[in-house]
């Protein structure tokens, strides 16, 4: 037997272990080889020290080392604990009390929410203003304007003219809106809307203004813009945005305000009398209690009209109706 | 010792599900049992008193904080050790970056004082002379396992100083049989040179 296998055998017998034939060999092969005899003897030894090397005690102190630490740790992690749990009869029936308090609150907030939203029709005033803040802004820059015309009568007629033009295509937007609503709140409700549907004759006599087609246009491209937009429409045509319009707008232009039974034959009147003597009427806001017009009547006539006007009902004249040399005036007709 | 591994065995199971439950008494009782074994695993490994009570702390530590992840395939003990073990083998990485590591000196205090006081005699009665030689010898063992590779090192330490199973220890060090069998042979190898080297010297 090789000298090397041999000694490989004896790493295993050395602990008892391996086969007993193999032990035979090994012992045969010892008897002759004293090299080998001399490793397994060595061998026996090294592993008999390793063997009975004495055990070390650990420091005294190490287990207490030991648990302060845990102690400490556990402890710290148990405040965290007690304080959120204990005791648990109490504690528990709070924290699930408390839960569903808050579920429940946060679905009531949730459900709130949309009426919210649906009663932008019913309550328009605020989101109105909300939905146009550049409109409003400038609209109230026409008073700075109004202050410059009466000390520069002359340029008052094409400023106002000008600014006119650009309250035109709003209102213009406006009527369009106007026109696609009754569609839209026939799908959406049974209620009848707020005001009748414009005639399509004043808005086609205005130049034609991009704001209805980008209007369409964006409608049809986002759905983001589309939920606005239907919030315009449902705002748009309902009487407190036109009144606030309205006094916008007055605040620019001279304004008569006649007050009478029947709004539509009052209306008709003026159109007759318009048509007869080379008058237009610009813009038409129209609601229930109120029609808003905006004329272009030569200012030797507008005496005339006014004082056929008072035939019709009670004419409450502006202070400034004396010294009104604009072609362009309001008139605000009301219902009694 | 092979008595008492199996009534240990159910005593920890008993611990450790306590422990799990947060009774910092029941891991108190499993530190007391272990701390012992678990020194002298961390001692003859990292050849230092002072290492080897960090290494057990650390070990216990380490068990306390993962015993949920403990998933009882193996006895408590095992796992444990094994814990211990490679505790011991990373402090000693940590020894070498942070110096050329030092084989213990017999001028070592810690050492020489320590654990030379809390060694137990080795026979009944025994003459001073014998003593002394035996310490002599004990040093040498602890340097020449200092000079070994740490995976021969530890494999000698399970095996013939601590006197683990082969299935424990493959358990422990997730090795094969084979594998820790030819270590401890060629370990056995190089401490038996080593021992004559030094015994020769002396």
């Amino acid at each position: 037997m090789d000298c090397s296998n041999v000694r490989k055998i004896l790493q295993e017998h050395i602990e008892g272990n391996g086969p007993q034939e193999q032990q035979t060999l090994v012992k045969e092969h010892l008897q002759s080889c004293e090299q080998c005899r001399l490793y397994a003897s060595e061998l026996m030894k090294t592993v008999e020290t390793l063997q009975c090397l004495d055990q070390v005690e650990p420091p005294a102190w190490l287990t207490a080392k030991v648990m302060k630490k845990i102690r400490e740790e556990d402890s710290s992690r148990k405040r965290w604990i007690e304080r959120l749990f204990f005791p648990l009869h109490i504690k528990i029936p709070i924290e699930v009390f408390a839960t569903l308090l808050i579920t429940v609150a946060a679905i009531f907030v949730f459900n709130n929410m949309g009426p919210e939203i649906q009663m932008v029709g019913v309550q328009p005033q605020a989101p109105a203003m909300k939905s146009m803040p550049a409109e409003s802004e400038k609209e109230l820059q026409i008073p700075k304007i109004q202050k410059q015309e009466t000390k520069q009568p002359q340029r008052l007629g094409e400023e106002a003219k000008h600014k006119d033009s650009t309250l035109n295509a709003k209102t213009r937007s406006l009527t369009t809106l106007k026109e696609e609503r009754p569609v839209a709140q026939r799908e959406r409700s049974a209620s009848p809307p707020a005001a009748p549907p414009m005639p399509p004759a004043p808005a086609s006599s205005f130049a034609p203004s991009p704001v209805p087609g980008t209007h369409q246009h964006e409608t049809g491209k986002s759905a983001g813009l589309a939920t606005r937009d239907e919030m315009l429409q449902k705002s748009a045509p309902t009487e407190p945005l036109y009144k606030l319009q309205a006094e916008k707008k007055a605040a620019g232009l001279t304004t008569f305000t006649l007050t009478v039974k029947a709004l539509d034959a009052a209306r008709k009147e003026i159109e007759t009398y318009l048509a007869r003597n080379n008058g237009e009427m610009k813009t038409i806001e129209q609601s229930e209690s109120r029609i808003i017009i905006t004329i272009k009547l030569d200012p030797a006539k507008i005496d005339k009209l006014l004082s056929h006007l008072g035939n019709l009902g009670t004419m409450k004249e502006d202070p400034q109706a004396l010294s009104l040399q604009s072609a362009l005036f309001k008139l605000v007709i009301e219902k009694q | 010792m092979t008595d008492t591994k199996g009534i240990q065995k159910d005593d920890d199971q008993e611990l450790v599900a306590l422990c799990r439950k947060g009774d910092t008494d029941a891991f108190e009782i499993l530190v007391r049992n272990y701390q012992k074994k678990m020194f002298n695993i961390a001692f003859r490994i990292t050849g230092s008193m002072e290492d080897a009570s960090e290494v057990v702390q650390d070990a216990f530590f380490a068990a306390h904080k993962n015993l949920k992840n403990f998933e009882q395939k193996s006895r408590f003990s095992t796992w444990l050790y094994s814990i211990t073990v490679n505790t011991a083998k990373n402090k000693l990485k940590q020894n070498l970056t942070r110096k050329t590591h030092e084989p213990h000196s017999s001028d070592d205090p810690l050492y020489a004082d320590s654990s030379a006081k809390r060694m137990e005699p080795a026979s009944d009665d025994p003459s001073a002379l014998d003593l002394l030689l035996k310490k002599d010898r004990q040093k040498s063992v602890q340097e020449c396992l200092n000079r070994l590779e740490q995976d021969f090192r530890e494999v000698i330490v399970l095996r013939d100083i601590q006197g683990f199973a082969y299935t424990e220890m493959a358990d422990m060090l997730s090795l094969a049989e084979g594998t820790i069998k030819s270590r401890l042979f060629r370990a056995r190898d190089a401490i038996k040179d080593c021992l004559k080297k030094l015994m020769g010297d002396r």
